[in-house]
């Protein structure tokens, strides 16, 4: 999930790592839509689309915002990255929040069958022009990143197969909100597809591309990725890669046992993998909304989640807008001298409640209230320890911890430390200041 | 002896006695020009690469057509560029497609040229691949996590990040760096969307370094901290080149490259000693109705480039400017069922600005000999990345290897101009030789100022610190004499070093030598 909070982790605590894990599983139930436009009939020229691009992008900040203790959001944006589609070329929010919700009802569903709807998705079939693909005069589009970027991975196919795979994908286009199949459009010839020869359909596609052990290893390589390490060599990574594919594969392709499995590893929590993550724009400023409890007023959510989401475009993520087919690519491409300086100047707007043009946020930490939900926060030493555990995955050096509790002492002596003295919520502002500009901030 | 083995030998003998005159290899004399390039943190040139990419993949024979070919119009029966409505090259049978009518001017002007099909062996139909090999200049069928460009930069500044250069080395207009311009030491790019936002952002950002700690996360850690010092210390210098600098001419509004080209152009004039800028116009991935797509995003390139263009003529910097296009493939010669071309291979790049030697290179597209309905390359893409590489910025061929790791033939696009190019340029400013020279224990440098200017005057060692500030400060106009005097300095040993004025825009370094 984006960020815990503090009574998050003091139940979480209560837990086994097994009931805890579970509880990233739990069921929960779809949240209302962002407004009854989305049952609308698609209109390409009305000028609400892009007012309701941005509700849409709102609302489900807003979920990732409010979400309980679930990793059901982080799946969603997972899968938004694998099944990319772009707003601006799609051009009618209703289909990106259908896209959207099908990746909330099988956020820890079943990739086979997932990819097989994807497929007839109507953002997909506009964003990757599958509704122009038919028989006689097909189009690639889709068909190349199936193979390339949603399935098997580059060097498991031929260009010839994916101009064949092009071939048995016709026939769907979009009717209003839904796909359809036209029978007349799709060509009913015999195609040889990644070495097998039938008149094949997008299912037949898609089950050929699943009984390659290939699929399942792009697959967890892309998981291990996003949720473990992102190193550029995977080599090292390769046998609990292939032993990820395996429980991928003996669960046919269900991915809920593979990722509990994942989290309970030792491999999850081990010294040298961990916290070697970067955070995405929306990972870091979401959850440090949620860790420092930030209550965002709801009569002016919007308002709130349009300064986060401009500023996480800044730093090069906006959601529904990724940059190419590709998706974000993320790792070290999200940390750069812009967006670098755009992240830390957005912690620290919600610290002191000022923006970098001198504007209001309009909503910032409560510092007292942040406190006074550890342990003792009476006792400097064993809060600044406390808080640095909380903020931050890495263990911090002894060294730091001191310097930290140095800018929390501000000048007075550790014994002096008094939550109720005038001076601590400024000085609790400096602290959040200094130890979220910490490098080992950024990662996740 | 390999350059950066020198560069070794010299950073580890610098500071003893290994380099007194008498023992200096008569080799690393002989050398003495590429040496002091290489030894100077600061290495001057003040020739700019703009580099504009065409993200998705251009269609090349939609941009430059084939008209008099009729199979150009059997193979795009709806999509193809109509004979009566292509723009004319002089002295070619091709044409330009109808947006590009600034385009036609520079080449009237004898300032532009095309290359056609340019490309590389076993094409690479995935859009990311592709790019990553027009980016890392690599073989279709090799991986590399360093960028052609970034190798090049780590050539000249091979002491970054140890040093800093005054200026950044790169800039990307834009939310991130490319894998173009990584080097063995990682990213060489600053980026950012504008200059003045930019430093806005860095303004009271801190931070601290701390040890490493030795896991992945540390790695990542060192990376972030490497990145935001970078931030700190170019921020100010771009917004001073930008509050220096001026756009003369008009851009063109709702122009996603104009605006990218307009803050180059800015800096450039601004005085920023930036040598390579990377800006990006995406949208050519024209799978379906490509026709106004097309059309859209060749206005942006052609009113774009043309108002840059005027504007480096107005400021008078055009002498030092080149472009150059690139995108990751051309398209499929035939076009498909929905009025769009999917992924193809070779297509024409351009090269243009004053320096240009213009015209069009490469023989016409044979729209008859494919392969899969693809285009067959004539030229590969580096061997265009070795010509600005050399013709510009005076690149050895030692460096070319390093950088390409292959030998490229180069074509004759850019008329070569040499190594240390200002101090043929520059009027405003002389720097003489110091005299005498080599010399113990004192010496004489002199300068002119033919306008009055902040000044400063440092003489630096080998390894780029600085020995002396002889002068600092405002300037009138007129010609100086100060002297630079190493009595008492026991820890100055005999050897190289060097003296930088900096007036205003205007910069140049010499060499002197201390024999002791």
């Amino acid at each position: 999930m984006f960020g815990a909070k503090t009574s998050d982790i003091s139940y979480v605590m209560t837990l086994t790592p097994g009931e805890a894990v579970e509880l990233l599983f739990q069921n929960l139930p779809l949240p209302d839509p962002p407004g009854t436009w989305v049952t609308e009939t698609p209109n390409y020229g009305s000028n609400l689309n892009n007012a309701r691009f941005s509700m849409l992008r709102y609302w489900w900040m807003k979920l990732m915002y409010e979400q309980p203790v679930s990793f059901r959001e982080k799946m969603v944006l997972f899968w938004h990255n694998h099944f990319t589609s772009e707003a601006t070329t799609v051009r009618i929010p209703q289909h990106m929040y259908i896209q959207n919700t099908l990746f909330r009802n099988n956020a820890f569903g079943n990739f086979k069958n997932l990819t097989k709807s994807v497929t007839r998705d109507p953002a997909m079939l506009y964003y990757l022009d599958g509704r122009l693909n038919t028989a006689g005069s097909p189009n690639e589009n889709y068909s190349r990143e199936l193979l390339e970027l949603f399935t098997v991975g580059i060097g498991n196919y031929t260009e010839n197969d994916i101009r064949e795979g092009a071939r048995a994908l016709t026939g769907w286009t979009i009717n209003g909100l839904t796909s359809q199949f036209v029978a007349n459009r799709h060509d009913n010839g015999q195609k040889t597809y990644l070495g097998q020869t039938g008149n094949f359909d997008d299912e037949d596609v898609a089950d050929i591309i699943f009984s390659k052990p290939e699929t399942a290893v792009f697959f967890c390589k892309k998981l291990y990725r996003n949720f473990v390490t992102q190193k550029d060599d995977m080599s090292y990574a390769m046998p609990v890669i292939n032993e990820m594919a395996d429980i991928l594969r003996n669960s046919n392709y269900e991915t809920m046992p593979l990722l509990k499995t994942l989290f309970k590893s030792q491999l999850f929590f081990s010294e040298n993998v961990i916290s070697s993550v970067i955070k995405s724009p929306i990972d870091i400023m979401i959850s440090s909304l949620r860790q420092l409890k930030i209550s965002l007023d709801s009569s002016n959510i919007n308002t709130h989640m349009a300064y986060v989401s401009s500023q996480a475009s800044s730093s090069g993520q906006l959601l529904l807008e990724p940059p190419n087919v590709q998706g974000w690519p993320g790792y070290r491409e999200w940390v750069n001298t812009n967006s670098l300086p755009t992240r830390t100047s957005f912690l620290e707007s919600i610290i002191t409640g000022v923006k970098k043009d001198l504007t209001p946020t309009g909503f910032s930490v409560d510092p007292i209230s942040y406190a006074m939900s550890f342990s003792d926060p009476n006792d400097a030493v064993k809060l600044v320890n406390e808080m640095c555990e909380h903020l931050i995955r890495l263990t911090l050096t002894p060294k730091q911890r001191e310097e930290l509790l140095l800018v929390l002492l501000d000048g007075s002596e550790v014994y002096d430390w008094d939550i109720n003295d005038p001076q601590a919520p400024s000085r609790i502002k400096k602290f959040l200041k200094s130890a979220m500009y910490l490098a080992e901030y950024q990662l996740v | 002896m390999k350059r950066r083995d020198f560069i070794k030998t010299v950073a580890v003998g610098g500071a003893g006695a290994a380099l007194t005159f008498n023992s200096i290899p008569m080799k690393a004399l002989g050398l003495n020009s590429v040496a002091a390039k290489l030894l100077d943190p600061f290495v001057d040139t003040d020739k700019v690469l703009v580099v504009i990419q065409l993200l998705g993949g251009n269609d090349g024979l939609n941009t430059v057509v084939p008209y008099q070919d009729s199979q150009y119009y059997v193979k795009r029966p709806n999509i193809g560029i109509s004979s009566s409505s292509v723009l004319t090259i002089p002295n070619s049978t091709m044409g330009l497609h109808p947006a590009l009518t600034e385009f036609r001017n520079l080449m009237l002007d004898g300032k532009f040229a095309v290359v056609q099909n340019v490309g590389y062996p076993n094409p690479n139909f995935s859009h990311f691949r592709s790019t990553d090999i027009w980016h890392t200049a690599s073989d279709a069928s090799t991986i590399l996590t360093t960028g052609w460009l970034g190798r090049y930069l780590h050539e000249e500044y091979p002491n970054y990040p140890g040093q800093m250069p005054n200026d950044p080395m790169s800039i990307q207009i834009g939310t991130s760096a490319d894998l173009s311009l990584i080097s063995q030491v990682g990213t060489m790019a600053l980026s950012f969307q504008d200059p003045n936002q930019f430093y806005q952002l860095v303004q009271g950002g801190a931070y601290s370094g701390y040890e490493r700690v030795k896991t992945l996360a540390g790695d990542e850690l060192n990376f972030t901290r490497k990145v935001m010092a970078d931030s700190l210390q170019y921020a100010t210098r771009v917004k001073q080149a930008a509050d220096n600098g001026q756009n003369l001419a008009t851009y063109p509004t709702n122009n996603r490259l104009a605006d990218q080209l307009k803050i180059v152009a800015k800096l450039i004039d601004g005085g920023l000693q930036t040598r390579l800028y990377v800006v990006t116009l995406g949208g050519f991935d024209t799978h379906s109705n490509q026709t106004n797509t097309h059309l859209n995003l060749l206005n942006q390139l052609n009113s774009g480039v043309a108002a840059f263009m005027q504007d480096l003529s107005l400021n008078n910097i055009n002498n030092r400017v080149v472009g150059m296009t690139i995108s990751e493939f051309g398209r499929r010669v035939n076009e498909n069922g929905s009025s769009g071309t999917d992924h193809g291979t070779a297509a024409p790049m351009f090269i243009f600005g004053d320096l240009v030697n213009e015209g069009v290179y490469g023989n016409n597209p044979d729209l008859i000999n494919l392969v899969n309905n693809n285009l067959i390359h004539q030229y590969d893409f580096r061997q265009i990345y070795a010509s600005v590489l050399k013709q510009l910025f005076a690149a050895t061929d030692d460096e070319l290897l390093n950088v390409l790791l292959q030998q490229f033939n180069t074509l004759p696009l850019i008329i070569p101009q040499n190594s240390m190019p200002k101090k043929q340029v520059a009027g405003e400013v002389i720097l003489n030789q110091n005299f005498p020279n080599p010399f113990n224990p004192s010496t004489k440098i002199s300068f002119t100022l033919k306008q009055s200017s902040n000044v400063s005057l440092k003489v630096y060692d080998t390894s780029g610190r600085v020995v002396q500030t002889l002068a600092d400060g405002y300037m009138n106009s007129g010609t100086y004499s100060v002297t630079f005097d190493v009595t008492g300095r026991s820890s100055l040993s005999s050897g190289v070093y060097f003296y930088k004025l900096r007036a205003g825009k205007f910069q140049d370094t010499k060499k002197m030598m201390v024999v002791k």
